[in-house]
């Protein structure tokens, strides 16, 4: 499934910000027209998807976001929104008068939520109203980007506003060429080993954890792997491509490797000519350095696909330094860094 | 039970579902810029439109793009009436084209008078000429895609 950023405006500053590449170097008064909304809907139908993720920035600062929300509902797709909920009261009350909560409605919010103790106390507010009014079309999102983090507010959120009990987990990951917090390759190990302590937390609230990109197998023991098999949904320790398209058409693989050989969206014919692309430019990559560990060259559940060696924005932020003797693709996109 | 007449100057929250369950067919929308976002979004819908060109101003190049999607879109849309109209016109006898050469007014240079006809002599720009060139490309590859007087499958 693939994401259309509906506006590059956001109403957050998180630290570990893997998008603020895109959010900084454009306009950000850019949005997604409903020229471009019809001919991107178009473009997925034709190519068999009718299954699409709305990002941004915050996609709810949209002037028209529940007007194109119900017009692709009207297409008949599936719609996932990424969301902070972080947004004013009003807002919120206005998305909810076009967009009623219908458990049977194609529509999905997933809340990316931070620890309120690292929020200022109005964004907190703000995403409480939004979980009140939205709780049962949400489910939860978090991402870690130190090894210390606390998931206990998670769970008193999702009992409290009735959220859905799969909670999305993914490792904030580094913006080759800039600066944001985010895991080093060096504190994964701990982190995963933060992230087991709270197993029982998780089987007591009945609550599934799904594992985003970048993870790697290797990161767990043998006996953690059972444990994560009783709490997670199905185990992928895969990397991409997510496939993103900005408001102005252009698109790539993820946030992270936007810089990666971003293409506009009106240069493919469809959805497969798309991931056939980035799936080379990440098959260049990891050609040149197999995962985010040395052993990773080496690895048998590498060598089978299953896993892939981690984030493929930590091996391109690790060749950054390096002199220019890799893929021309790549060297290109080191050289803009 | 005959359709509830919408209301176009709310947003489109407030006429997508409705427009799109009770209507088959729009009354004439004029063809300033928004009305032309309107039209493509309804299209798409599956809701037959129709423009007015007598009413408000022109965006020709607005009207190109449009006509570009109601072309060559590639998912299957309602037809937008204007269009399929001007595409559906047969290209003047050659009769008329001689006459047309020998004659020395602002047209004879035009590409695009083979669909306009002179009609938008008036407040002709190279926008307006562009558009009515488009429409002659239409022409032939409607021609070409489902053979002479059948009309879009879509």
């Amino acid at each position: 499934m693939a994401n259309l950023l509906l506006t590059r405006r956001c109403v957050r500053s998180c630290p570990y910000c893997f998008a603020s590449e895109q959010m900084n170097m454009n306009d950000l008064s850019a949005e997604v027209s409903w020229e471009d909304l019809i001919y991107v809907t178009d473009f997925f139908e034709s190519s068999g998807e009718k299954r699409l993720s709305l990002l941004g920035g915050e996609p709810l600062l949209h002037k028209h976001f529940p007007d194109m929300v119900l017009y692709l509902l009207k297409r008949g797709f599936h719609v996932t929104v990424f969301t902070s909920g972080a947004i004013p009261q009003e807002l919120t009350d206005t998305i909810k008068s076009f967009l009623p909560v219908d458990l049977l409605m194609p529509l999905d919010f997933v809340c990316n939520l931070n620890e309120p103790s690292c929020s200022p106390k109005k964004e907190n507010e703000r995403v409480e109203y939004f979980l009140k009014q939205f709780g049962p079309k949400c489910g939860p999102g978090f991402n870690i980007y130190r090894p210390d983090f606390d998931l206990l507010f998670l769970f008193d959120l999702i009992n409290r506003f009735g959220l859905k009990r799969h909670l999305r987990l993914g490792l904030a990951a580094p913006i080759p060429g800039a600066v944001n917090q985010c895991l080093s390759v060096s504190s994964i190990r701990p982190a995963m080993q933060r992230l087991l302590s709270f197993a029982a937390d998780f089987a007591r609230n009945r609550l599934q954890m799904e594992l985003d990109c970048g993870f790697t197998l290797c990161s767990f023991t043998d006996e953690e792997l059972g444990t994560l098999f009783r709490i997670a949904t199905p185990l992928h320790f895969g990397c991409g491509p997510a496939v993103d398209i900005g408001p102005d058409m252009m698109v790539w693989s993820c946030f992270p490797l936007s810089r990666l050989a971003p293409r506009s969206l009106y240069e493919f014919a469809s959805l497969g000519e798309l991931l056939d692309h980035f799936r080379a430019r990440l098959g260049d990559l990891r050609a040149e350095s197999g995962g985010i560990h040395y052993e990773c060259d080496e690895c048998q559940h590498r060598e089978i696909g299953r896993c892939q060696g981690g984030c493929a924005a930590h091996i391109l932020a690790a060749m950054k330094d390096e002199p220019s003797i890799r893929l021309p693709e790549i060297n290109t996109c080191l050289q803009n860094l | 039970m005959p359709a509830e007449p919408v209301d176009f100057s709310c947003r489109p929250a407030e006429w997508i579902m409705r427009t799109a369950t009770q209507h088959e067919e729009i009354p004439l929308l004029p063809v300033s810029g928004e009305f032309l976002t309107k039209a493509r979004i309804l299209s798409s819908l599956g809701v037959r439109v129709s423009l007015d060109l007598s009413t408000g101003l022109i965006d020709w190049e607005a009207l190109s793009d449009l006509l570009s999607y109601a072309v060559y879109g590639r998912c299957p849309h309602a037809p937008i009436e204007l269009f399929e109209t001007m595409i559906a016109q047969p290209p003047p006898e050659q009769e008329t084209l001689n006459e047309q050469f020998v004659t020395r007014d602002s047209c004879v240079n035009c590409q695009g008078w083979r669909a306009c006809f002179g009609e938008w002599k008036a407040q002709c720009t190279p926008a307006c000429q562009d558009f009515f060139t488009e429409i002659i490309d239409a022409r032939l590859y409607r021609l070409k895609q489902f053979g002479e007087g059948k009309p879009c499958p879509h």
